[in-house]
């Protein structure tokens, strides 16, 4: 895990296009996609409309398998490929070429986002069958998978903040896709806005990235940092690469601290860490798919994609990684604890997605990036599958969120209540593969005592919410028989996703596996020039770890069963007892309450004086003041205009006769 | 050569000629009156052309002048049909009375 030679190790060679021509495939497919439904999706039959944006994501999966085929046949250290496309921007000493980068990283990237995403537009062919505006879901999802795969093929930093912005803006449409409603509206424009707050740190690291080594490709500057190329930055002279990251700046932290804290910024906002998390939970207005694919897929794992991208950037920064592990770790704790109390099936979800982004960071964080990213794909697929699941169970319940409804659904909806079971077990870090990647992070950030206890603690939060989760909607006494009556086992487009993805969420373990399994890593070898060597432990020690997780996991599953299933009524009683506690739990920490008194009302008044008094008094006066001071000119002016030609040409006359005058006054000579 | 009318009497009476035909344009109502003087004032300035020409022996100004002809013939084309016009219009040639673009 040394940071030093692993740059060594990821040497970008540069593609041409011809040969890795599918890249564009991968891309343009969504994007046409997106395209015709967006155009003429109107005209089109439903099924036509649904085939074209399938089968899109479909081709862009296998375009994207094709690549990692031709990836794994390169020697190892050949295995990161620059493809050069076209020149984007090119003005003086700023040169933005449009490139494509193929390597293990993003490869494995594309290839999760394509493949649950194709799963997540199949199942939406069936949960939004009586959608009236078919055609514009399925258009903005297509431009959403779109941008993502953009974001995570971009080459260079600039690519990827095209994708980056994609992403939020279909976000936003998504989320609000009900615009009618008013919290949906409301939702979407958070969403956006929240999101937006932290790209502007991303850009600004962009700009001063740019300034600094005058390229904003991957590969250029790990190799700047690794030979520490001799440069010319923005504040004159020349120097190493490393000292230009090195120099110290007014706030008391080096150069290279700030770029990556303004960088994790985003990552902050889009991957929905504290302090930016919160518009996640309200996301969940949108089509529960478009959750699942903000939370699988697209979306949120965009923060933990870059900072394991950047991972050469952020490793010559000690402060910055310690901020990333910390905020990962204190998230996934205090996302978790809320999760416990939330009563909506889908937030309880949005805090499991928060809180195993915070995983993800943590990883990335104590430098497992490799554990990171194998947590994100895992993550990809049973968060999806929960997600697909609550969807099924609002689709049978007539769009009812609140478990303390529900209750005994196995019994009606067997499938769904499986999958769900295996989705569920997975987060909880019970089952494959949710408990390998889950371990691996563990297991890295040991050697940070209190990160880890967190993680631990976490790991026993989420086992318990899970479990809440589970036993309330499907199991024990249907609590209102009115709705148990009419539920229903949703059709074979919904629940055949939910099933290949069940499937796919064990079958992702394979990847990479404990040592006390035997030598399963093809994941991590594979990541390897990118990311560098992972440290794998001896399997006595990969044993301690994962029995310290399944036993932190296995509490939780007790407790849960002990307070819903064999006690119900308990942990209410304690619930009361600690008054205080369960109010701020369950009032979330009174985090957006505090965000409305410091930010938002205060802009809100600042915008009403703004449209009211500045715009009427000050704006509306100056150009009702310009339009005023012309017409009293004009009335004046047209006079002059009698509409008689001889007063015209008695103008022009002495106009001729006083510049003759003049020229006999002044002389002349010219 | 250099006997005959001197430069000056010819720019005199070009000149002459011009504010005839300025005043021409402006104090008469008739239209093909204001015609007339146009054309009184386009040939002033061709006979200050010639003379100079000659006066300097260059021929440029003369093929000005032929240059100035055919614009007044041009010019008398299109004025007289809009003349025709206007009188089929107003049915009359009185300027003052093609006051439709008054405000």
């Amino acid at each position: 895990m040394a940071g030093t030679h692993e740059a060594m190790a990821w040497s970008v060679l540069k593609g041409s296009v011809e040969d890795w021509s599918a890249v564009l495939l991968v891309l343009a497919l969504p994007f046409a996609g997106f395209a015709i439904n967006g155009l003429w999706g109107r005209r089109l039959l439903r099924g036509v409309v649904a085939c074209i944006a399938c089968g899109a994501i479909a081709g862009a999966f296998l375009a994207a398998l094709y690549l990692l085929a031709m990836n794994l046949s390169l020697p190892f250290a050949q295995r990161a490929m620059s493809v050069y496309v076209f020149s984007w921007l090119d003005a003086g000493p700023v040169r933005l070429p449009f490139t494509l980068l193929l390597d293990p990283l993003s490869l494995t990237m594309a290839l999760t986002v394509s493949g649950v995403s194709f799963l997540i537009h199949l199942y939406s062919v069936g949960y939004m069958a009586n959608e009236e505006e078919f055609s514009r879901y399925f258009a903005l999802l297509n431009l959403f998978v779109f941008f993502m795969l953009l974001l995570v093929l971009g080459g260079n930093l600039a690519v990827m903040f095209i994708g980056w912005e994609g992403v939020g803006f279909c976000s936003f449409a998504l989320i609000s896709f009900w615009f009618t409603r008013e919290r949906a509206a409301e939702a979407g424009r958070k969403a956006f806005l929240v999101t937006r707050f932290g790209d502007f740190g991303f850009f600004v690291a962009t700009l001063a990235l740019l300034a600094i080594f005058g390229t904003l490709e991957f590969g250029d500057i790990a190799r700047a940092l690794h030979a520490n190329e001799v440069l010319t930055p923005w504040w004159g002279g020349k120097v190493g690469a490393q000292d230009a990251l090195n120099r110290p700046t007014a706030l008391g932290i080096t150069l290279g601290t700030l770029i990556c804290l303004g960088l994790f910024m985003g990552a902050v906002g889009k991957s929905a860490q504290f302090p930016l998390y919160v518009w996640l939970p309200d996301a969940m207005e949108g089509p529960t798919p478009v959750s699942a694919l903000i939370h699988a897929a697209t979306m949120v794992t965009a923060g933990v994609y870059m900072v394991a991208r950047l991972h050469f950037l952020f490793e010559l920064s000690p402060v910055a990684l310690l901020v990333v592990a910390v905020i990962g770790a204190f998230t996934a704790t205090f996302a978790a604890t809320m999760g416990c109390v939330e009563n909506d099936i889908k937030r309880v979800l949005a805090y499991s997605t928060i809180s195993q982004l915070g995983y993800m960071f943590l990883a990335c964080g104590v430098g497992a990036y490799a554990a990171g990213i194998y947590h994100l794909v895992t993550h990809a697929f049973f968060k999806a599958l929960l997600f697909l699941c609550a969807g099924s169970v609002m689709h049978a319940l007539h769009d009812v969120l609140d478990i303390r409804r529900m209750g005994g659904l196995a019994k009606k909806m067997p499938t769904t209540a499986l999958t769900f079971w295996i989705g569920g077990l997975a987060l909880a870090g019970l089952i494959p593969s949710g408990l390998f990647s889950k371990d691996a992070i563990l297991h890295a950030a040991q050697g940070q005592k209190a990160l880890w206890a967190l993680g631990l603690f976490t790991a026993m939060l989420t086992a318990f919410y899970t479990v809440r989760l589970g036993i309330k909607v499907f199991h024990g006494q249907a609590r209102e028989a009115e709705l148990f009556e009419h539920a229903h086992e949703s059709p074979a487009i919904m629940t055949l996703p939910m099933s290949l993805l069940a499937v796919g969420t064990v079958a992702v373990s394979v990847l990479w596996m404990p040592a006390f399994l035997g030598h399963w890593t093809a994941l991590p070898t594979y990541l390897q020039p990118v990311l560098g060597e992972t440290h794998e432990p001896s399997a006595a020690e990969a044993l301690q770890g994962t029995l310290w997780a399944v036993g932190a996991a296995l509490l939780g599953v007790i407790v849960a069963l002990w307070a819903y299933a064999w006690q119900p009524g308990t942990l209410w009683r304690v619930a009361q007892a600690l008054p205080w506690l369960y109010r701020l739990v369950a009032g979330k920490y009174f985090v957006d309450e505090l965000y409305a008194t410091l930010i938002t009302r205060p802009s809100r008044h600042f915008a009403e004086w703004l449209s009211g008094r500045f715009d009427l008094g000050v704006i509306d006066a100056i150009v009702n003041g310009v339009g005023w001071l012309t017409a009293r000119l004009g009335e004046g002016v047209r006079r002059v205009q009698t509409g008689f030609v001889r007063n015209y040409a008695l103008y022009f006359v002495t106009a001729s006769l006083l510049i003759l005058l003049y020229l006999l006054v002044r002389g002349t000579r010219f | 050569m250099e006997t005959g009318i001197p430069l000056n009497w010819v720019i005199a009476l070009s000149g002459i000629l011009f504010s005839l035909g300025i005043l021409g344009v402006l104090t008469k109502r008739n239209i093909i009156v204001i015609f007339m003087s146009v054309e009184l004032m386009l040939n002033a300035a061709n006979l200050a052309l010639v003379a100079f020409s000659r006066a300097h022996d260059n021929l440029d100004g003369q093929i000005f002048v032929f240059f100035t002809m055919t614009l007044a013939a041009a010019e008398v084309a299109v004025g007289l049909a809009i003349i025709v016009a206007l009188f089929r219009l107003k049915g009359s040639i009185d300027v003052d009375r093609a006051n439709l673009l008054k405000g």
